[in-house]
């Protein structure tokens, strides 16, 4: 069955066919919650959430893309967890230091020795980035995940945050710019081509950038 | 070691947009065109394609287990789906029922403004006029109007005096005489003994006319004394008297019209002065006193039938309405504090004291004050239960 028809049956209230909609886009929307609560069983607790909220409420879905709506969900019910843990502060998973403060990214810290050089290089810029992803704000963040983590269009985009085109664009580009000026912090972790500086003296620049 | 120069933000996002395709065709033109010419500007673009291409290779995270629905928990679902649609629509039949009662009571307050009660003055009419060629125009008000109404008491519904003729240049008719009463310091009444008639028209006065007879404007009043009758019959320079010939119109009830009969020079014209008039409100008599302590029975002006006490008497003033055709209107008395109060005064006499029948039940006013009160706390009960449900409806949704 098509999307449509199984969200038509999912408003008569058929059960299946809801489920076979979260089939679907469970995995993208994991992936996104995954990317924002950056803990696997956190990520799961906010993806059931959504799914709960969205089968309670199915009925005032709209139409529009189903995909945007769900990832929509899905990213409320992750800042709505993150609030609360704000809130209610638990114990910390990440290792700490002997001052007690949090090891945000330990993965450098493992021995890595017996992992091969391309998976460990792989696995350190995965470390950076999700780094300087959870160092955005929510608003960037969303639209940053939905598009260069996800690959979702800029009108399915705007359909899940409810926002103009002209919004996803301003965002993203500023997501973007705060990225690169995070990862400029992870230097030689990083492969050549995130490091803004000029490698060689050919590279010179003495033109302004309006 | 150089390091690139950074991009304005509005450079940054045309170029961040023309990677994901998302310029129009103008705009990509535009961005082409730098991209040829502009080295850094390049190696920007070639950046932000890089970190594209990074984040779309991360690792995709699948779901660790499904997230489908059993029948156990849809059914949860819905019941708590259920309580938030309660509370849902509690809260909004709260803030309707809020707002209903805010709108009623922004209707009642602008149709249905609370009615103030007239003023009990009467309006005053300015008045000038040409008597004749000669005349001056009058001041719109005499000094005893302003200070009538300046010393009326404000709750009270007399109308104010009103300002009235000059005197003329018209000699009173030969033959009178003034005559005094012992008591009154000065010169202040007159009788004509003249036979001739009064023309309605006009009104003569004796010659010699005192002149603390007339006041600060020259107005003057002229009040008859009907010795038959005991009425005072008030005459105007303009109006001329009313109700001639011993009229059966009692003093202070005396329209006057410019057709009245010639009054019967027999019963005396008396030019006095209008502050000096004190009236018993007990017989009905006027008294023209220098003051109180100087009023005797011999200052009576006009009197009924009864004994006269003057010592319940107080000054009135007294005046004409030109604007009505000349009808007597009188100021409110004038008490002072030596003065009693009169057995019953006037303002009492018409309006006696409601006595209520019950502590306040019949009381419209109280019924007002309670319907205000029940008003108000029905608003506040809707706002409380509006934000109540309002809260719990939010928790619930958030669940």
């Amino acid at each position: 069955m098509d999307e449509n028809t199984l969200i038509q049956l999912a408003k008569k209230g058929e059960l299946d066919a809801f489920n076979q909609l979260i089939l679907m886009y469970q995995d993208m929307a994991f992936n996104v919650a995954y990317r924002i609560m950056n803990d696997e069983a956190q990520a799961a607790d906010a993806t059931q959430d959504a799914v709960i909220s969205m089968y309670r409420r199915f009925d005032t879905y709209r139409g529009g893309s189903f995909k945007a709506w769900f990832m929509r969900i899905v990213t409320n019910a992750c800042y709505d967890a993150l609030r609360w843990q704000k809130r209610r502060p638990t114990i910390a998973l990440e290792p700490e230091t002997d001052d007690g403060e949090r090891i945000e990214s330990p993965y450098w810290l493992e021995d890595n020795e017996a992992k091969p050089d391309e998976e460990l290089e792989k696995k350190e810029l995965e470390a950076a980035i999700q780094h300087c992803i959870n160092a955005l704000p929510n608003k960037f963040k969303t639209v940053f995940l939905l598009i260069d983590v996800n690959g979702d269009d800029y009108e399915t985009v705007a359909q899940s945050i409810q926002r103009p085109v002209g919004t996803v664009k301003s965002r993203l580009s500023r997501a973007r710019q705060r990225m690169q000026k995070c990862l400029q912090g992870f230097g030689e972790l990083l492969p050549d081509i995130f490091r803004l500086n000029a490698k060689n003296d050919d590279e010179q620049v003495t033109e302004p950038i309006p | 070691m150089n390091k690139l120069p950074n991009l304005s933000p509005k450079a940054f996002e045309a170029l961040s947009a023309y990677i994901d395709s998302q310029l129009s065709p103008e705009e990509s033109i535009a961005v082409e065109k730098r991209l040829s010419s502009s080295v850094s500007y390049q190696k920007h673009y070639e950046r932000i394609k890089a970190m594209r291409t990074a984040m779309r290779a991360l690792p995709k995270h699948k779901a660790p287990r499904n997230f489908i629905l059993t029948r156990a928990e849809a059914a949860e679902a819905k019941r708590g789906r259920n309580w938030s649609r309660a509370f849902g629509l509690a809260f909004s039949l709260c803030a309707v029922f809020l707002v209903v009662l805010l709108g009623y009571d922004g209707l009642s307050n602008g149709l249905f403004a609370m009615k103030k009660e007239a003023p009990s003055e009467a309006s005053v009419a300015l008045y000038t006029t040409d008597m004749d060629e000669s005349a001056q125009t009058l001041e719109p008000e005499s000094p005893q109007a302003i200070s009538a109404r300046d010393m009326k008491d404000d709750s009270s519904d007399q109308p104010v005096l009103l300002s009235w003729g000059n005197p003329t240049s018209k000699d009173v008719m030969a033959g009178g005489s003034i005559e005094q009463a012992d008591t009154i310091e000065e010169n202040r009444m007159f009788t004509s003994q003249s036979s001739s008639s009064i023309d309605p028209g006009e009104t003569s006065y004796r010659n010699g006319i005192a002149p603390e007879m007339l006041t600060e404007d020259g107005l003057v009043k002229i009040f008859l004394n009907d010795p038959e009758t005991g009425l005072i019959h008030i005459c105007d320079p303009i109006y001329g008297c009313g109700l001639g010939g011993g009229g059966s119109v009692e003093s202070n009830d005396f329209p006057m019209t410019e057709e009245t009969e010639p009054l019967d020079i027999q019963s005396g014209v008396h030019l006095v002065d209008p502050n000096r008039i004190y009236y018993d409100p007990v017989r009905g008599n006027y008294f023209l006193c220098a003051s109180m302590v100087s009023c005797n029975a011999q200052s009576l002006v006009a009197e009924t039938n009864d004994e006269v006490q003057h010592e319940n008497a107080f000054p009135l003033i007294l005046g004409l309405d030109h604007e009505n055709e000349g009808e007597l209107i009188s100021a409110s008395p004038q008490f002072t504090q030596d003065i009693p109060e009169p057995e019953t005064a006037p303002y009492e006499e018409a309006y006696p004291e409601q006595p209520l029948t019950g502590p306040c039940d019949n009381d419209s006013d109280h019924q007002i004050y309670l319907q205000d009160q029940l008003n108000l706390w029905l608003k506040i009960g809707a706002a409380g239960l509006a934000i109540l449900f309002g809260i719990i409806w939010l928790i619930i949704r958030r669940r």
